[in-house]
């Protein structure tokens, strides 16, 4: 292989693998990145088996062929150089050599058989949609999934494909955030789909463009400009997810002003400690009260005008989970719907947006 | 039950379906459970119909180790365990469907598990995804615990190995090279350790020598059933004892050759000790040794003083 590429171009390309390299990989070609030259054409191949990620960068190509560098030296390296056309060429004891003015590098390969090859795609259903509209769903849902949960699907969020929606939940068995938007499609399925894909894509993702999607039995692609992000499915069963949600008789509506409530949370919270964490929420008509009283720690009291003409009630939550799903929001007011104080409650936007997220209350001391 | 039939087992339960999410082999010998291991992988994860065909990319993959879904963990330590942070590690992973087999396939080479690993282990047993399936080469099935057992489906492997000719040849001539050491001429038997130590096919001329002593043991101790095919005559004047202190010798030794320690001294070590074993009422001041010889012994008894 031998090659000449814009530092920048490389730059860029290697930025987009960060995500897919492993650090302590099961096999050693996962720390490698695979260059292949075709055409005018580098493309740019990164795996830990969980998360796959492929980009086409334009380079001139002298010799077509492929091979193996080691992923986060090499991309230091490119990082490091001057900006300038870099060569990089295999030498005849398979080394890589990159070179660039007066500066020389040589770096040991790896054959490139060890490299995973790349799962078979393109044969399953295909499916676009906006990124940005993928990219709001995303990212009101992504904070409630668990990280360490020891069950499999709850370190995923469902991807349900509807007739004529996408369904997006994450839940961590203590709050579930659900987001339906209007989409035709030719799929009805459910995926679960893993963190590491979700926070990809949420980097990757624009605006206006659209990106494409493929579904296999074990994968799902999605393509973006010249970016495939390949994911492995997560195996399991999502817990049903609709009877969880408060049913709309007999819930009292209150409306506040999102941005105060984050403060008033945010203030209060300052005096909770390990025993005492839970925040207290009081309702009565035209005001709602945030307090907490920690015995060791002290108390604190904050009112916030608010919209409601129900009986008065009170309710405990974790300030973690209510502050996570305000600051996901971006609507002026929010609504939180409750039924009783034992019982879940509901947190939506102001909007038209069908979004509901769940949460679990604390038992009022 | 013999290597060559459980492939021929596991083959037949692939081509029905019927394949278990977990299997135990144990028992046997080792090189046996981990060449089946391999084959059960290839069969598995083989394109073609008559598999394993190993020309394809998936039985290539998993013959140099590199198939992104079948993964060989080995315990570390003495007593091979694997850690508990590792076995969770792949109680989350599994759940990923496989990168481009049709199955993943993890297989643990352990020999023991300690209380929280147990455990662990336990939970990635209880409800794998139906795309995995756990392979547990073991020395033995008594290690684990009761209720991991009873998740897998045991394999026993026979420990009746069959020597090739080339194997049983090499054998008659190990044999033959540790009979004719003779403290008279401790020369030649540094001239044996040296062609040992070089020859190319070292741990298996340990095998090989490690095989005999065991068949004589079982020989001694009527118990000619579990016998591999030797030729043990001559041999009837060692006791129990003394075979057991030779083979834990070869052993020993065998060890050595993971160790990078110098092997030619190792193998010396352990031809001397066998020649003390063996031939304990030779002493060496009632025998009648040249002076050069004389000053040989005293060389080698002032390396290996202690």
């Amino acid at each position: 292989m031998e090659i000449s590429v814009e530092k920048k171009d490389l730059a860029n390309g290697l930025q987009k693998m960060v995500g897919a390299i492993n650090l302590k990989p099961s096999l050693p070609a996962l720390s490698f990145i695979l260059l292949e030259a075709e055409g005018e054409k580098l493309f740019l191949t990164a795996t830990d088996l969980e998360l796959t990620i492929k980009t086409i960068i334009p380079c001139r190509v002298k010799g077509k062929g492929k091979l193996l560098v080691p992923g986060r030296r090499f991309t230091n390296i490119i990082k490091e150089l001057p900006e300038a056309e870099i060569e990089i060429t295999e030498d005849k004891t398979k080394k890589t050599c990159i070179a660039v003015n007066n500066i020389f590098f040589t770096l040991p390969g790896l054959k490139t058989e060890e490299f995973p090859t790349l799962p078979k795609i393109g044969k399953g259903t295909s499916l676009k949609m906006k990124e940005g509209a993928l990219k709001i769903m995303l990212k009101r849902t992504r904070f409630s999934i668990a990280y360490d949960e020891t069950k499999a699907f709850l370190r995923g969020l469902l991807f349900s494909f509807k007739k004529d929606s996408l369904i997006l939940v994450g839940t961590d068995t203590r709050r579930l955030a659900y987001i339906r938007k209007s989409f035709p499609s030719p799929v009805e399925r459910d995926l679960i789909l893993p963190i590491k894909l979700i926070d990809e894509l949420e980097q990757c993702l624009g605006q206006e463009e659209e990106v494409e999607v493929a579904i296999n039995p074990n994968q799902i692609t999605f393509k973006t400009g010249d970016t495939l992000i390949i994911s492995q499915i997560i195996e399991g069963q999502f817990p049903s997810y609709e009877t969880v949600f408060p049913p709309e008789e007999g819930l009292k509506k209150i409306k506040v002003k999102r941005l105060g409530l984050i403060d008033a949370v945010r203030r209060v919270s300052l005096l909770a400690s390990e025993r005492y964490n839970s925040l207290r929420f009081d309702f009565a008509p035209k005001k709602m009260t945030v307090s907490i009283n920690s015995p060791e720690v002290g108390e604190a009291r904050e009112q916030i005008p608010a919209e409601y003409s129900g009986e008065t009630t009170a309710i405990s939550f974790n300030p973690v989970y209510v502050l996570d799903v305000l600051k996901n929001l971006e609507t002026e007011n929010i609504i939180i719907g409750i039924t009783d104080p034992l019982k879940p409650a509901l947190i939506q936007p102001d909007s038209q947006e069908e979004y509901k997220y769940v949460l679990m209350p604390v038992k009022i001391e | 039950m013999e290597k060559e039939r459980i492939e021929r087992y596991l083959k037949n339960s692939i081509a029905r379906g019927r394949l278990n999410s977990a299997y135990l082999f144990f028992a046997g010998i080792l090189q046996d459970k981990e060449k089946t291991a391999l084959n059960f992988a290839k069969a598995i994860e083989c394109e073609k119909e008559d598999f394993p065909c190993n020309t394809c990319e998936n039985c290539l993959k998993i013959e140099s180790f590199t198939h992104p879904d079948v993964k060989w963990l080995k315990g570390e330590g003495a007593v091979s365990s694997l850690a508990v942070e590792e076995i969770r590690e792949i109680g989350k992973e599994m759940y990923f469907k496989p990168y481009r087999g049709k199955k993943k396939i993890y297989i643990f080479e352990i020999e023991r598990l300690n209380e929280e690993s147990s455990n662990a282990f336990l939970k990635t047993l209880e409800e794998p995804p139906e795309h995995t399936i756990l392979l547990l080469i073991a020395k033995s099935d008594k290690e684990f615990l009761p209720t991991i057992v009873s998740r897998c489906q045991k394999i026993m492997f026979s420990s009746k190995k069959v020597f090739t000719e080339e194997e049983k040849e090499l054998q008659k001539k190990l044999i033959k090279t540790v009979d004719s050491l003779s403290l008279e001429s401790p020369a030649h038997l540094f001239d044996i350790a040296e062609e040992i130590s070089k020859s190319d096919s070292l741990p298996l001329s340990f095998d090989l020598l490690l095989y005999f002593y065991r068949d004589l043991l079982l020989l001694k101790n009527r118990a000619k059933d579990f016998l591999i095919n030797s030729d043990l005559s001559n041999h009837s004047k060692l006791n129990s004892s003394q075979i057991i202190r030779i083979i834990k010798n070869i052993a020993n030794t065998k060890g050595d050759l993971h160790r990078s320690a110098n092997l030619k001294l190792s193998i010396e070590l352990m031809l001397m000790n066998i020649l003390d074993i063996t031939r304990p009422q030779l002493q060496p001041q009632r025998l009648k040794v040249s002076k050069s010889t004389k000053k040989d012994i005293k060389i080698w008894t002032q390396i290996y003083a202690d």
